[in-house]
């Protein structure tokens, strides 16, 4: 199945593109999304699994767990964690 | 040795003294000893409750950190403390830049300005004195052309915190500004000094900052800034500053749009978008971080609580229209939070018909660009509906009363940021007990929103506290443990961005303070007795507004928080439960050493005094 991941702040850069078309086999999670992305762009993989935060995750308006499985054209917005400034 | 200075504006009498070691070791400097003297000078002043802000007996304090201006990192911040005129309780701004700085090098930490000025005045710190000077010409100028005059008058090298049109007219939301965008912005302290004939503090001049072991201080500057600059957060503040805060609250539904009638808004403001108008980013003095744009459309900034407050919460969508708004404010003069939520407010109420164009001299409707660039200069020269404006939250004596019902403030003072706080508990519990008011930076627990494990939340907090940013269990310690270490970085001068909790579980903590008080002032304090120390500021600030009047009645959220739910994204239907709010609050109240109406005890209350 293909997943969209819509990065956001301060993903995309490494990616260099918002969004990233992730092929999964079915049943797969949102972790396994990650794995794949991180996989393809080392330089988030850091970032994906920081010990500073690990990333929010929106499906359908609503806060997805990563254990979340997915189901063919889900998209999935992954965002960093901040709220103060 | 660091100085105080006690400058009557009626006698044109200055009184220099050496700053006192034991207000020192109790309060450290910045807003703590602020803090120490505001409750003095209104005790002295007859009655707290009473004072009229604008009265000239109101004392306007400016406070440096103990470490501001020294290399210790993002040790740039001052603090600017005064009855508020905007929420006519308890009044701090804190700010950045290099004023504080300068005034250090002459040996300034602390000027406690009373009186008012015969006329348009300033005062000249130079090579270690003080002057009363006229502002010929200066006054009616806004903030830069108001700086680059003294620069001109005074030659390179002068730096200075001024007034703009907004403080000399008192507008209650008027500002304290220095370079193009660092703002003392919050509870009107532009327009107390405004009420003193006080256009500006000048500093030049003056030597080095003595400091106990230079060595000892340049060593753990290094290793500290590689600590932070490993952080993921630093990184990003310092390529995108805080509009990188905009999207994740956007996407969450949490920022605060029109009036908070709504709760997310276009992705015209996220960072990406901002950062096509930017030049590059700068820094305060000391900083490791360079978190703010310089913009190129004649400003610095934005900030994100101005992206949300002047973007979001009046429907202005367009990147380089809120760019020119914040502009805008920032040259007359104007705290953003409050300018954008007063605006948000009025139109608020225009469009539901409690005031009409009758009143407002015309349309008022969301997202009108023109409108609002109007508006805002005619608040900060008080004309017409922005005469009315001008009184921020006070407005509500001139409105209908129904119109209280819509205004976004605790204790008065205007929400701060952008975010609405519905959603998460503890972020409420924040700004309704916040001790000037509807503000962040106070307290804000942004480590709820990390849901860090549990074992990491209790060797940090030390108190049991839900990993659910929606839940009210264990908020209150959560939210007493961010006041603490606040305030004691307020105290040092150090900037939030660096200060563990601030965004992220790394950054500087009490460990880190401790051995830059070594390094700098020689004093030895253990972790414990940090925190007691921002627990002590805590507890001033409290007794502050518990004698200007304040009661627990005045720690609550506003109305449309508790009773209209969040309408839309993953926050749909979130509000506050006024039962539990109360439950929460009790629990802070514990959490803090208060009685259950927020009032010290006798002990601590004696401890306090036994200070003076």
């Amino acid at each position: 199945m293909k997943i969209l991941l819509h990065l956001g702040e301060p993903f995309w850069r490494a990616a260099g593109k918002r969004e990233v078309e992730i092929a999964l086999n079915d049943g797969g999670t949102i972790s396994d999304a990650l794995a794949s992305l991180a996989n393809t762009y080392p330089t988030l993989a850091k970032d994906l699994d920081g010990e500073e935060a690990k990333p929010m995750l929106f499906m359908n308006d609503e806060e997805a767990s990563p254990e979340k499985i997915l189901s063919d054209g889900a998209k999935i917005h992954v965002v960093w964690p901040v709220s103060g400034g | 040795m660091s100085n105080t200075a006690i400058i009557n504006l009626s006698s044109n009498r200055i009184e220099v003294s050496p700053t006192p070691q034991n207000l020192i070791r109790a309060f450290l400097g910045g807003r703590g000893m602020n803090m120490y003297y505001l409750r003095k000078y209104l005790r002295a002043s007859g009655d707290p409750k009473k004072l009229d802000p604008f009265d000239p007996a109101n004392p306007l304090i400016f406070g440096a950190g103990l470490l501001t201006g020294t290399i210790a990192p993002n040790a740039a911040r001052f603090n600017v403390s005064a009855k508020s005129p905007e929420s006519l309780g308890l009044g701090d701004a804190n700010c950045g830049g290099f004023f504080a700085a300068a005034m250090r090098k002459n040996s300034f930490d602390r000027l406690i300005i009373v009186g008012k000025a015969a006329k348009p005045s300033y005062l000249l710190i130079e090579d270690g004195n003080i002057s009363i000077r006229e502002a010929d010409g200066l006054w009616g100028m806004n903030s830069p052309q108001t700086q680059e005059a003294l620069k001109s008058a005074h030659g390179s090298g002068t730096v200075s915190a001024v007034i703009s049109q907004a403080g000399e007219n008192k507008v209650r939301m008027a500002a304290v500004m220095t370079g193009l965008k660092n703002t003392a912005g919050r509870g009107g302290m532009g327009a107390v000094m405004g009420s003193k004939n006080l256009k500006a503090i000048v500093a030049r001049g003056g030597e080095q900052i003595p400091v106990a072991d230079k060595a000892a201080l340049s060593a753990t500057r290094k290793e500290q800034t590689k600590y932070l600059q490993d952080s993921k957060v630093i990184q990003v503040l310092g390529t995108l500053g805080t509009p990188f805060l905009y999207e994740v609250s956007n996407r969450l539904g949490a920022i605060r749009t029109r009036n908070s009638q709504e709760n997310s808004f276009e992705d015209t403001l996220v960072a990406s978008e901002i950062e096509k108008f930017s030049d590059k980013m700068l820094a305060c003095t000391s900083c490791v971080v360079h978190c703010r744009h310089r913009n190129t459309l004649g400003g610095e900034g934005p900030e994100y609580s101005t992206i949300g407050l002047l973007g979001a919460n009046i429907g202005v969508a367009p990147a380089d229209q809120v760019i020119m708004l914040n502009n805008l404010v920032n040259d007359l003069g104007l705290d953003a939070s409050s300018t954008g939520t007063i605006i948000a407010w009025a139109m608020e109420l225009y469009q539901r018909g409690i005031i009409g164009d009758g009143v407002t001299d015309g349309k008022l409707e969301w997202g009108d660009y023109e409108r609002v660039v109007d508006l805002i200069n005619d608040i900060a020269n008080r004309r017409g509906f922005g005469n009315v404006l001008a009184e921020s939250s006070q407005a509500k004596k001139i409105f209908p009363p129904e119109a209280a019902d819509y205004l976004i403030a605790v204790k008065d003072l205007p929400q701060s940021d952008p975010h609405d706080v519905r959603y998460i508990k503890s972020f409420a519990l924040g700004i309704a007990v916040a001790s000037r008011g509807a503000d962040h930076l106070r307290n804000r627990p942004t480590l709820d929103i990390l849901k860090l494990p549990d074992d990491v939340r209790m060797k940090i907090f030390g108190v049991p506290t839900s990993s659910d940013p929606t839940s009210y269990e264990g908020k209150a310690g959560m939210v007493a443990w961010h006041d603490d270490i606040y305030a004691v970085a307020d105290s040092l001068g150090i900037c939030k961005f660096i200060t563990h909790g601030f965004n992220s579980p790394k950054l500087l903590g009490y460990d880190h303070f401790v051995e830059l008080i070594q390094s700098v002032a020689g004093l030895n304090f253990g972790e414990g007795e940090l925190r007691e120390t921002g627990k002590r500021v805590i507890d001033i600030e409290r007794q502050i507004n518990l004698e200007i009047g304040r009661t627990r009645a005045d720690d609550t959220l506003p109305k449309r928080y508790f009773d209209d739910p969040m309408p839309a994204r993953a926050t749909k239907g979130h509000h506050i439960d006024r039962e539990k709010f109360q439950k929460m609050l009790d629990e802070y109240y514990e959490a803090r050493g208060w009685n259950n109406e927020g009032h010290l005890s006798k002990e601590r209350l004696a401890e306090l005094d036994a200070l003076v």
